[in-house]
């Protein structure tokens, strides 16, 4: 929110004086980290991944993901005991690898460690369960990293409605086209503390790998800290074609993956006078390493835009 | 309480004991002198000399002391008045009433004040008066002393249009700024491009850098100090000046003839409507201006009470509306501001004793909206302050004055207010509204130890508390609420602090216009800024301190050397300061201060420390006049939660500052002024490397997904091109048509070599181009600025 307004306060400030140029930057060398990117849910288990990644100097050219191949990457399940440890069932244990998979258009993705099952049997491919607790472990190049996510109970979704209509002009095409935005209606519960993600998937990216195809609104903020236990009718501003099919998605994460999908929200888009250097929240353990294991409990409806 | 505080608290009590069990004289007259201008206003800061001794009114023109019966002779005189020497005969206690007459032609001139530096027990002060603020260059012509006062050494700003001013290391919230002794808390209009200030309505500011005294508290680093000026009290004047990008008027006159007085200034810009003209296009529908409006009406009731209101009211409106990619019709509109009322009542009560009682309501409030065409937003905060403050002076021989006084403040905070709607989705929210009571008690003794020693040893106690009601979310450690909350009644202590604040200056003076000069001050801060950029924005909240944020301390040791030469048209000075700061308080990155329940949770604490050298020198008298004015310093901060808990330098971390001031008179009507400024660039915490995250992968675009995150090592470890510019201005005073009409025009060039001094810099990493590039915005190019003055 506050980003917003200055943005704008900026917007129009540069308006009014401001020049811009080019700039030699003289930056300090990096220390290499590696970055983790893993997920469990309960729905899409072609969704259960991890990616392993590598960061490099700022200034080096290149922009797509570094992979760091050949890991060990293990995912275990298990519960919390009452006295605060955790139970992990050894026999759940699942090695994830690297690979070709007929979901993804047998595309090399390397870096990316998927449950082998996958390709032999969908059905009994990794799946997360509300209520349980699971362990990541790698070892990459002769190093050990550990993190542990939760999938929280399900927060069920009443319905989505399609509504707010509105001209979409696309300059780049010169078309106008009316587009909806979508309402989803839940009640939040009563404990307070709940946070949540709003994903989607359309017609356009239902093919597309990951979660970073996934339709997102990341200005949404998904905490109940001002409406906690109140019946919430969100709508994202995000517009959709009349007559798309839409998948949405409600997900309930714990508040440690909360805060560090908002600190990727917050650092993504980061410059300006007004700008902070964002780090983001990592709940990785290890040496030089960044990332979040994501435990995703979510909630579907399907919908055809109207 | 620190054993060092202890040992300090005792010193100061064993010398105020000292002094009072000294015998007071007993054939002794008192002598009252007041100094008064034509138009029988009060000149401030005259300079007296009784015989062979110098001393100092005060800013009212008064000066109290006592004397041996005798026949003295009384010299007076004042930055722009011509000299009055009167003999005197003294058999009984005397009041006598001085009037200056003005030489207009000395006040075209760049001075800062007289050889009071040298003489007065105050260190590291600079005093500025409006007329020669007036004379120098400004961006777009438009005349702020708070942009002046960062010429000064050890004053800083934030850099090009920044609001922040950093005194020796300190934070932008650690100066006290008064208005008329009234403390306001955003002195600012919108992002620090204006300060709140109007130049028809100043008749003087100063900055006290260290050594403060015993009577100011409540911030760490510096008091900043505006008088606004009476009004005339024989005849209705007008005075105005119409500028590119604002205009002002005054009105004053006499309420009741040589008794009371008033004066309105008002201000307004119109920026916008200019731009609209210069740049329709991306102007369009938004729209921002400012106005403010600064009264003072002063009545003397006898010849010993007299009454001063003082009144501010200001505001800011802002609006943008966008047809961007969040859908059309996105609106935002914000409205801020300031009111001030102030009632003083000073009497001189006898010859030994004045008093002074001041009764303060003090506002700031902020509303803004903002709506989307599915969602909207509003939101609003402030703080409203009560103070009522007693001053007491005490001047029993020559060589004594006793200061004392005590102040109360009722806070409320406001943190913020808001209701959104997203769809048909209503968000009402309130964060908890928060009360507390401030309070203070200083004594302090000014003597003449030896007639070339002088001690000013002050303590001042201060107190703060946190009091319900309201409501305490508990939070736990990973920022979630717990579930759990504490109610506090109306009234109820949340938290309470107190600490003892000693304050000791010692000057020596030397022969041939010379002194030495040592302080020492311990200042407390109840009250945070809560703002996370370097620009000041509306929605900054002061925060009061409470169970988990402490009250930030200070303490500054400085020595000077201060020297006058060439029969006083020069004078010089060095001082060097060591400064350290305690609970010292940062936001951690992308914190969300709006609607933000839990902002402790947001906050960190550190520690600080500052030191440097000062070297100021200036011709005061003369066609030529001006300063130099060079800072060689240091500022860091340690935070345990960044930089791994080492020391890293604080962002406005300065190691250069220079400033070169010049005004020359070029003949009857035309002068000329310029202004020079260099300092190291500010620090900024840069990415050392990037990392891809939330891969995917398109398969209808047959492109990988991803988004590229900045990796950042050390904080604040790169520098900013060092800035520098240069500014001239030419005043012209054409020959009065009417006796009555009086003129003049200021041609201004801003950045006369057109230097690319970066506002900020920022590094473009472009996915769809694969480049990456450094780029820098700069905001002032060459800029001409013309105003008109005027006065009837």
């Amino acid at each position: 929110m506050r980003k917003a307004i200055t943005y704008i306060l900026l917007l129009t400030m540069v308006t009014f004086v401001s020049c811009e140029r080019n700039f030699d930057i003289k930056l300090k060398d990096n220390q290499p980290q590696l970055i983790v990117e893993g997920y469990i849910n309960n729905q899409l288990p072609e969704y259960n991944y991890v990616v392993l990644g590598r960061s490099q100097s700022y200034f080096e050219p290149g922009f797509e993901n570094i992979p760091v191949t050949g890991a060990v990457v293990t995912v275990t399940e298990g519960t919390l005991l009452a006295n605060n440890t955790y139970n992990w069932d050894l026999a759940s244990k699942r090695i994830l690898k690297e690979g070709r998979f007929p979901q993804f258009n047998d595309q090399e993705l390397p870096g990316v460690y998927f449950d082998p099952m996958l390709k032999a049997d969908p059905t009994r491919a990794l799946i997360g369960k509300p209520g349980k607790h699971y362990l990541l472990e790698i070892e990459a190049e002769g190093k050990q990293y550990s993190a542990i996510t939760t999938l929280l109970p399900l927060i069920p979704i009443d319905s989505v409605t399609s509504g707010f209509h509105f001209l979409d002009e696309d300059e780049d095409e010169d078309t106008v086209q009316t587009k909806a935005r979508l309402t989803v209606h839940y009640k939040d519960p009563d404990t307070i503390g709940n946070t949540q993600l709003y994903y989607w998937s359309t017609i356009g990216s239902r093919n597309d790998f990951g979660w970073g195809g996934m339709g997102t609104n990341r200005f949404t903020p998904g905490t109940d800290d001002l409406v906690n236990g109140q019946y919430i009718h969100l709508t994202l501003s995000n517009g959709f074609a009349i007559g798309d099919s839409v998948n949405y998605y409600l997900v309930s994460v714990e508040r440690k993956v909360y805060n560090f999908w908002d600190s990727f929200n917050k650092a993504r888009s980061n410059a300006g006078p007004f700008a902070t250097p964002v780090s983001l929240m990592n709940t990785i353990s290890g040496n030089n390493v960044i990332g979040c294991f994501s435990g995703f409990s979510m909630s579907t409806k399907s919908l055809v835009v109207q | 309480m620190e054993k060092t505080d202890s040992k300090i608290t005792a010193f100061i009590v064993f010398v105020l004991l000292v002094l009072m069990s000294q015998n007071i004289y007993s054939q002794s007259r008192t002598l009252i002198i007041k100094v008064i201008d034509s138009v029988q206003l009060p000149v401030s800061n005259a300079t007296i000399r009784i015989n062979q001794k110098e001393r100092l009114a005060d800013t009212t023109g008064i000066i109290s002391t006592i004397l041996p019966n005798g026949r003295y002779r009384i010299t007076v005189t004042a930055v722009g008045y011509h000299n009055i020497t009167k003999f005197l005969l003294v058999n009984n206690d005397t009041s006598i009433t001085v009037n200056l007459r003005s030489r207009e032609s000395l006040l075209q001139n760049v001075i800062v004040t007289g050889s009071r530096n040298i003489l007065r027990n105050q260190m590291s002060v600079h005093s500025l008066d409006m007329e020669q603020i007036q004379k120098l260059p400004v961006v777009l012509g438009e005349v702020d002393p708070l942009k002046i006062i960062t010429l000064l050494p050890g004053v800083k700003n934030g850099g090009e249009a920044s609001a922040g001013i950093y005194v020796r290391g300190g934070g932008p919230d650690q100066n006290l700024v008064l208005l008329d002794g009234i403390p306001v808390y955003n002195p600012n209009h919108l992002l620090g491009f204006f300060s709140v200030f109007n130049g028809d309505a100043v008749k003087n500011i100063e900055v006290i850098k260290g050594g403060i005294p015993a009577e100011y508290g409540g911030r760490l680093s510096s008091v900043i100090s505006v008088n606004t000026r009476d009004g005339n009290r024989d005849s209705v004047k007008f005075s105005g000046g119409i500028g590119l990008i604002s205009s002002r008027l005054s009105l004053e006159g006499p309420l009741i003839k040589k008794r009371a007085s008033f004066v309105i200034s008002a201000r307004r810009t119109y920026i916008d409507q200019v731009a609209r003209v210069i740049a329709p296009d991306s102007i369009g529908r938004n729209g921002y201006f400012f106005y403010d409006i600064n009264a003072k009406a002063d009545f003397a009731i006898n010849s010993k009470n007299a009454l001063y209101l003082t009144f501010y009211i200001g505001k800011d409106d802002f609006t943008f509306t966008d047809n961007d990619n969040d859908g059309p019709h996105r609106q935002f509109n914000a409205i801020w501001g300031n009111t001030i009322v102030g009632l003083t009542w000073k009497q001189q009560l006898s010859r030994k004793w004045r008093h002074e009682l001041s009764l303060v309501r003090n506002d700031f409030n902020l509303n803004s909206q903002i709506a989307f065409s599915t969602n909207g937003f509003i939101f609003s905060s402030g703080l409203t302050d009560h103070t009522v403050k007693d001053d007491w002076v005490y001047t029993p021989a020559t060589w004594l004055r006793w200061k004392g006084g005590l102040q109360y403040t009722w806070h409320k905070f406001k943190p913020g207010a808001g209701s959104a709607n997203a769809g048909f989705q209503e968000f009402q929210s309130q964060i908890n509204d928060q009360y507390a009571r401030e309070a203070a008690g200083y004594v302090s003794a000014d003597v003449d130890l030896t007639t070339r020693l002088n001690l000013v040893a002050g303590m001042r106690y201060s107190y703060f508390n946190q009091v319900g009601p309201t409501e305490h979310v508990i939070y736990g450690p990973d920022g979630a609420p717990t579930g759990q909350t504490t109610y506090y009644k109306r009234g109820q202590s949340i938290a309470r602090y107190h600490y003892p604040e000693p304050r000791i200056s010692l000057l020596y003076k030397l022969p041939n216009a010379a002194s030495v000069k040592l302080s020492y001050t311990r200042t407390i801060q109840y009250l945070h800024l809560a703002t996370t950029s370097a620009a000041t924005f509306p929605s900054d909240l002061w925060v009061p301190v409470s169970r988990l944020i402490k009250p930030g301390k200070a303490e500054q040791v400085a020595a000077g050397f201060f020297k006058g030469f060439g029969n006083g048209r020069y004078e010089a000075s060095v001082e060097t300061y060591y400064k350290t700061l305690g609970n010292q308080l940062e936001f951690k990155p992308g914190a969300q201060l709006l609607l933000n329940q839990n902002l402790e949770g947001e906050m960190i604490f550190g520690s600080g420390r500052a030191y440097g050298l000062e070297l100021f020198i200036q011709k005061k008298t003369g066609k030529f006049t001006g300063w130099i004015g060079y800072t060689l310093s240091r500022a860091e901060r340690t935070f345990a939660d960044m930089n791994e808990g080492k020391p890293f330098p604080y962002r406005y971390d300065r190691t250069h500052d220079i400033s070169v001031v010049a005004n020359y008179k070029l003949g009857r009507h035309w002068e000329a002024s310029a202004v020079f400024v260099y300092g190291t660039g500010n620090a900024l915490t840069m990415p050392t490397g990037r990392f891809v995250y939330n891969v995917g992968y398109s398969s209808r675009d047959q492109q990988p997904i991803f988004t590229n995150i900045s990796q950042y090592d050390k904080i604040n470890d790169y520098r900013m091109p060092a800035y520098n510019r240069l500014d001239l201005a030419f005043t012209l005073t054409p020959r009065p048509r009417a006796k009555r009409f009086k003129s003049n025009w200021v041609f201004s060039l801003y950045n006369v070599y057109n230097r690319r001094n970066p506002y900020f810099i920022y590094i473009n990493a472009n996915e769809d181009e694969r480049t990456i590039q450094g780029k820098q915005v700069f905001l002032f190019p060459i800029l001409p600025g013309i105003t008109w003055n005027f006065k009837f």
